[in-house]
C-alpha cells in the first residue's frame, strides 16, 4: 500500500500503542511527525524558538509518560496542543513571579538582510508585536485558528473550554488586532 | 479556516511560522524521554526498597537477639543504599530477585 493511503490519525494511534509498549523508535517517528507544528505554535506564543523547543521537548516527555493511559478519543495533534497549552499556562504562572520573563522576551536577533527583506521583516515584526499584545487566551485561540488551522471544536478541546468562549476570544482578538495594526494593515490596503 | 477580516499579509506572516522543523529534535526528545523513564524507575524502586528492607529486618531481628538484630539492620541499611544506586540498570524482575535473595 502506498504511503499516501495511510491515514495519519490511524498511524498515530498505532504508533502510540507501540510507544506504550516501550518502543522508542515509534516515539521517534511521532516526534518527527509532530514537532514542527508544535514548535511553530509554541514559538508564536513565547516569541523565542529556543524556549519553544524546550517546551516542545517537555510536551513529548509528557506524551511518553502518558502513552499507556492515552485513549484515542481525539486526534493526537489536538492532544499534543492541549499538553502544550497547559505547559504554557504553568510556565507563565511560574515566570510571572520573576521580573524578567523569557515569555515576554526580546525577539530573536535577525540576520543581516537586504533592504527589501528588511522592510518585510519590519512588517512581520509589527505583526509579531501585535500578537504578543493580545491577552494570552485570545493569542492562543487566534494562533490555533489562523496558523494551525484547528477547528473551533478542536481549539475548545486544546484550551479546555466551550466553543462559545473560543468564538468570543477570537472575535475580540480580531478586533484588537485591527486596532493594534492600524489603518495600514486593514484588508485590501 | 481564515478569518475574512484579518489582513492577508498578517495571516501569511502567521502561517509562515506554522511549521518549524528542528534538525535532530526527534533524537533529543527520545533521549530526554529515556532519561525521564530511568529517573521514574529509580524513584519507584527507592520507594519500594526501604519498606521491604524494614519488613525483612522485622522478620530476622527477633530470631537473632538484640545485638545480632542491630548488626543485621546495619547490613540491610547498606544494602538499601546499594539498591538505590543500582536500580537504574535493573529490570523489574531482576530487582525483585535481588530483594528476595536478601531475605535468605
Amino acid at each position: 500500500m502506498p504511503e499516501t493511503d495511510i491515514d495519519p490519525d490511524e498511524d498515530d494511534r498505532r504508533l502510540m500503542a507501540l510507544v506504550a509498549a516501550g518502543d522508542d523508535d515509534a516515539l521517534r517517528l511521532l516526534v518527527h511527525r509532530h514537532h514542527p507544528r508544535l514548535v511553530g505554535y509554541l514559538a508564536s506564543q513565547v516569541g523565542s524558538q529556543a524556549t519553544a523547543e524546550e517546551l516542545a521537548l517537555e510536551v513529548f516527555i509528557r506524551l511518553h509518560r502518558a502513552a499507556a493511559r492515552w485513549r484515542p478519543e481525539a486526534k493526537l495533534s489536538t492532544y499534543l496542543f492541549h499538553i502544550a497549552h497547559n505547559l504554557l499556562l504553568n510556565e507563565r504562572r511560574r515566570r510571572a513571579r520573576k521580573p524578567a520573563s523569557a515569555l515576554e522576551g526580546a525577539p530573536e536577533p535577525a540576520d543581516a538582510a537586504p533592504r527589501s527583506q528588511q522592510a518585510v521583516a519590519e512588517i512581520q515584526e509589527a505583526f509579531r508585536h501585535a500578537v504578543a499584545q493580545l491577552p494570552e487566551e485570545q493569542r492562543a485561540a487566534i494562533v490555533l485558528l489562523v496558523q494551525q488551522d484547528l477547528s473551533y471544536e478542536a481549539i475548545a478541546e486544546v484550551m479546555g473550554v466551550g466553543v462559545p468562549a473560543i468564538k468570543t476570544w477570537i472575535h475580540r482578538a480580531r478586533l484588537r488586532l485591527r486596532e493594534l495594526l492600524g489603518p495600514d494593515f486593514r484588508p485590501g490596503s | 479556516m481564515n478569518e475574512p477580516d484579518l489582513d492577508p499579509r498578517f495571516v501569511a506572516a502567521l502561517r509562515a511560522r506554522r511549521s518549524i522543523p528542528v534538525e535532530g529534535f526527534a533524537d533529543r526528545a527520545v533521549t530526554a524521554a529515556r532519561r525521564d523513564r530511568r529517573r521514574r524507575n529509580v524513584i519507584r524502586w527507592a520507594g519500594l526498597a526501604a519498606p521491604l528492607a524494614a519488613c525483612v529486618a522485622l522478620l530476622l531481628a527477633p530470631a537473632s537477639g538484640p545485638a545480632a538484630g542491630e548488626a543485621e539492620l546495619e547490613h540491610l541499611a547498606a544494602l538499601v543504599g546499594e539498591l538505590e544506586v543500582g536500580v537504574p540498570h535493573l529490570e523489574d524482575s531482576e530487582g525483585l530477585a535481588r530483594l528476595a535473595a536478601w531475605g535468605n
